[in-house]
């Protein structure tokens, strides 16, 4: 099984405004991917929703068309708009046929160049996401998830401060208008081309995208490198839902960034915990207790400080016993060297879900946005494999003991039975 | 789009179908045994989909599968749903035998035991709560389904009516359904990815060949009579809102009516510019979301409106919403350029579902098991050839009053 990093590596080329295009052609397709990634996740507002709802509204009513007369004519060649709001950043990204490139390009710069945000489209918006909000309310899944970010974080930094009820009235368009010419601008993008594309798209592109009649400033990405995190005295919150049949678990901390040369230890020893199918975690709490339908481990990147958690689902009146095997798992892992058979299990079944992850040229190009994101390129990936296969069991439980610190662990449980 | 394969069938009657691709690092294994939630007793629905968690406690010469797998890079799941069970792999191509070795050998030699049953009860029961009981609106489906079909199976849930069906099931009854349908001449195997046909039926023989055959019964399912008048049910949940729910009796997969109300489904309620959105959700504020779409089942399926009441708007005129827009398909042909919209964004659908070598391996054992797997490369074309006039006349036969199940699903504060 070998991976070959350099289909990670993207044909870079630059409008005539600076602004980026990496390119990933693969003409067996008939379709294009056409990303725009925005240094405006949530991170960057000044108000809840903000950036969300402004990501969201793009394309929804421009200066020529309404947001009806827009979807129109991209649904008429077959194409998609999807708008991805995060944390750090915002993207927009379009699918559609080969052979519609060119009759779609003027109506993708109308929706990133033109968008005005009509007051109508704002209010479907709020609708819809204000129902959302109420329907997540009663899943013990996203209630937890809220919970546990503000927990982490503390609701005064940008990855801690979760939506609330009140937060939907207090939304305003000037909040998006303003958002918009500030963060929507060619010095804060970068595109991300993929797929069934030519040489004369690129050219299209060009003549769309690199005037210099979008400019404004780039987002100051710094700022946050200073931004501390304080770990909160409580650690531990628990809330009840009283008719529920399953409560939610979720365990985690911040944890080192993902240039940090300890990155590569920690991936692999949360891996061996709970980061695929036949993980200590899994193997445990489903496969021989069948407490829960699935548990996991994993690390949410986040740019300025990532986070790791253990979260799971588990039958009602089975919280203290779920906690109890979670401890347990963790302190083997701390206490006795995973056996070499396990390690090389580990080896293969990592790499293959990795090549798995990357096969195909849409997934590559979807990988660009967490590169830019963290600052990182394909040698992230190759050092990843380098320690995958020279790590030794010695270090996975020295990390284990380094990282998986109990009362480092901030705790989350939400749902009904014995929180 | 072309997806071009080869096929044989051993003398046990396995199926055996290959498509090279060599643009994929990956191998995509995939394994389709015919049987699903509508083979069932009707006293133990869930059953197949509980015997599918079953089918990785291990078996004769294989005593881990899934670290068997993991242990050379492959990954592995599997789904079951009314009509079937399907089983992948993808695995790196040097080690593409070990999958012909870990499900061959638990097609031919299954551990079952009572320990690992109840394990999986537990599972099982826990995959119901948290998909099905411990979501907002999660039962809909339970609701649905009985109220459309009142004879054929397909009045079930793939993940069973209730948790006390699971709860009932047998080690005797596992033994049984395991001997009656995992056998090679009720499965299609398709592999995908960079290999040779021929080299992939020389494994295949290998592997399965000596497997003998089965001896399933045939499928003899009660036959759903034709509804002949509107049903409707009301129930109250804790829910942030009011929901409707309304079915429809339509055609099987391969037939006509599939492809004529899937397009219908996209006229109504794909994408921003769609009927349902424009008109219900945005300018009459009926809905705060809505959708239409097809069941996609192999025999006789439905054709499914969900809408989710904004506050304040009473279910009479919700509704009349929905059957006015109805109404408008019966009464006009859907515009040339309305029809060329959803046709084009059903071919980038299609480019999408058929993008990865797993994607192609599972279509093509999907269409062989309805009849022939050439007819995945048809099925642009048939989108293609459904004309306004087709349109309209499935409508008026289909969406109408008497062949219309509503459940009207009321908040409870």
């Amino acid at each position: 099984m070998k991976f070959d990093y350099s289909k990670l590596q993207p044909e870079t080329r630059h409008l005539t405004n600076g602004v980026p295009v990496y390119g990933f052609p693969d003409s067996e397709l008939e379709l294009v991917r056409l990303e725009f990634i925005f240094e405006a996740g949530s991170y960057f507002q000044q108000k809840a929703m903000q950036a969300a709802a402004c990501c969201s509204l793009i394309g929804a009513g421009t200066r020529h068309f309404t947001a009806d007369a827009l979807s129109e004519q991209l649904d008429y060649y077959g194409a998609y708009i999807e708008r991805y709001p995060d944390r750090d950043q915002a993207s927009v990204v379009f699918y559609c046929l080969s052979r519609y490139f060119e009759q779609i390009i003027p109506f993708c710069q109308e929706a990133l160049k033109h968008s005005v945000f009509p007051q109508e489209e704002i209010d479907t918006y709020l609708r819809k996401n204000h129902r959302r909000f109420l329907v997540n309310n009663r899943k013990v899944s996203e209630v937890s998830r809220r919970a546990f970010y503000s927990l982490v974080f503390g609701p005064g930094h940008p990855y801690g401060r979760v939506v609330e009820e009140s937060d939907f009235a207090a939304l305003k368009r000037e909040d998006l208008t303003g958002f918009y010419k500030r963060y929507y601008v060619s010095e804060n993008c970068k595109i991300v081309l993929a797929g069934g594309y030519t040489e004369r798209h690129l050219k299209l592109l060009d003549q769309s995208f690199g005037g210099g009649d979008w400019s404004g400033a780039a987002a100051d990405l710094l700022a946050g490198e200073g931004m501390q995190v304080f770990l909160p005295a409580e650690r531990r919150k628990d809330i009840e839902m009283k008719d529920s049949l399953q409560a939610s678990v979720r365990i985690g901390m911040p944890i080192c960034s993902f240039k940090d040369e300890g990155f590569a230890d920690f991936k692999i020893a949360d891996y061996v915990l709970g980061g695929y199918f036949g993980s200590r975690l899994m193997r445990n709490i489903r496969e021989e207790k069948g407490y829960t339908y699935g548990i996991s481990s994993y690390i949410v990147p986040l740019r300025y400080k990532p986070v790791w958690m253990i979260s799971s689902e588990v039958k009602a009146d089975c919280v203290r016993k779920v906690f109890v095997e979670i401890e347990k798992e963790i302190s083997a892992l701390q206490k006795k060297e995973i056996p070499v058979s396990e390690l090389e299990l580990v080896r293969q079944s990592f790499m293959g879900d990795f090549m798995r992850d990357l096969d195909g040229t849409f997934d590559i190009a979807e990988r660009m946005k967490f590169f830019i994101q963290c600052g990182i390129g394909p040698e992230f990936y190759q050092r990843n494999e380098e320690t995958l296969f020279s790590i030794t069991p010695a270090q996975i439980r020295r990390t284990a003991i380094r990282w998986f610190d109990l009362n480092n662990f901030c705790s989350v449980t939400v749902g009904a039975g014995d929180l | 789009m072309q997806i071009n394969y080869r096929e044989t069938v051993l003398d046990n009657g396995l199926k055996v179908l290959v498509h090279t691709d060599r643009s994929t690092a990956m191998v995509a294994f995939n394994l389709i045994y015919d049987v699903g939630a509508k083979d069932e007793d009707p006293q133990r629905t869930g059953f197949a989909h509980l015997f599918e968690h079953l089918m990785f406690g291990g078996s004769k010469n294989v005593k881990d599968f899934d670290m068997e797998l993991e242990k050379v890079g492959a990954s592995n799941n599997a789904f079951t749903n009314n009509d079937f069970t399907n089983y992948y792999i993808t695995v790196p191509p040097d080690a593409l035998q070990v999958a012909f070795r870990v499900e061959s050998d638990r097609m031919r030699d299954l551990t079952l035991t009572p320990r690992k049953l109840e394990v999986q009860k537990g599972v099982v029961i826990e995959e119901f709560k948290e998909r099905c009981l411990n979501q907002p609106y999660g039962d809909s489906d339970l609701l649905v389904r009985p109220l459309c079909y009142r004879k054929h199976p397909y009045a079930w849930s793939t993940i069973g009516k209730k948790i006390e069906h699971i709860e009932q099931v047998t080690l005797a009854e596992v033994k049984s359904f395991y001997n009656t349908f995992y056998k090679p001449d009720n499965a299609i195997l398709t592999v995908a990815g960079p290999v040779e046909a021929d080299a992939v039926f020389e494994m295949a023989r290998q592997w399965f060949g000596a497997i003998p055959k089965g001896n399933r019964p045939p499928r003899r399912l009660p036959q759903e009579p034709v509804q002949t008048k509107a049903r409707t049910k009301t129930v109250g949940r804790k829910v942030p809102a009011d929901a409707i729910y309304k079915t429809f009796h339509m055609g099987p997969r391969m037939s006509d009516d599939f492809y004529v109300f899937d397009l219908v489904s996209d006229i109504l309620s794909n994408g921003e510019s769609s009927r349902f959105y424009t008109s219900l959700v945005k300018e009459k504020k009926l809905f705060n979301s809505i959708n239409a779409y097809v069941s996609g089942d192999i025999e006789p399926g439905m054709f499914l409106v969900s809408g989710f009441l904004e506050e304040g708007v009473d279910f009479a005129r919700a509704e009349d919403a929905v059957n006015q827009e109805i109404e408008r398909l019966m009464l006009e042909p859907v515009r040339e350029s309305e029809l060329e919209k959803v046709k084009n964004k059903l071919e980038t659908a299609l480019l999408f579902s058929n993008m990865k070598a797993i994607d192609k391996a599972m279509n093509l054992g999907y269409f062989e098991l309805m009849g022939s797997a050439a007819a995945l490369n048809a099925e642009d074309g048939r989108y293609r050839g459904v004309t306004a006039l087709q349109i309209q006349e499935a409508v008026k036969r289909c969406l109408t009053p008497a062949n219309s199940s509503t459940l009207y699903y009321q908040a409870k504060k």
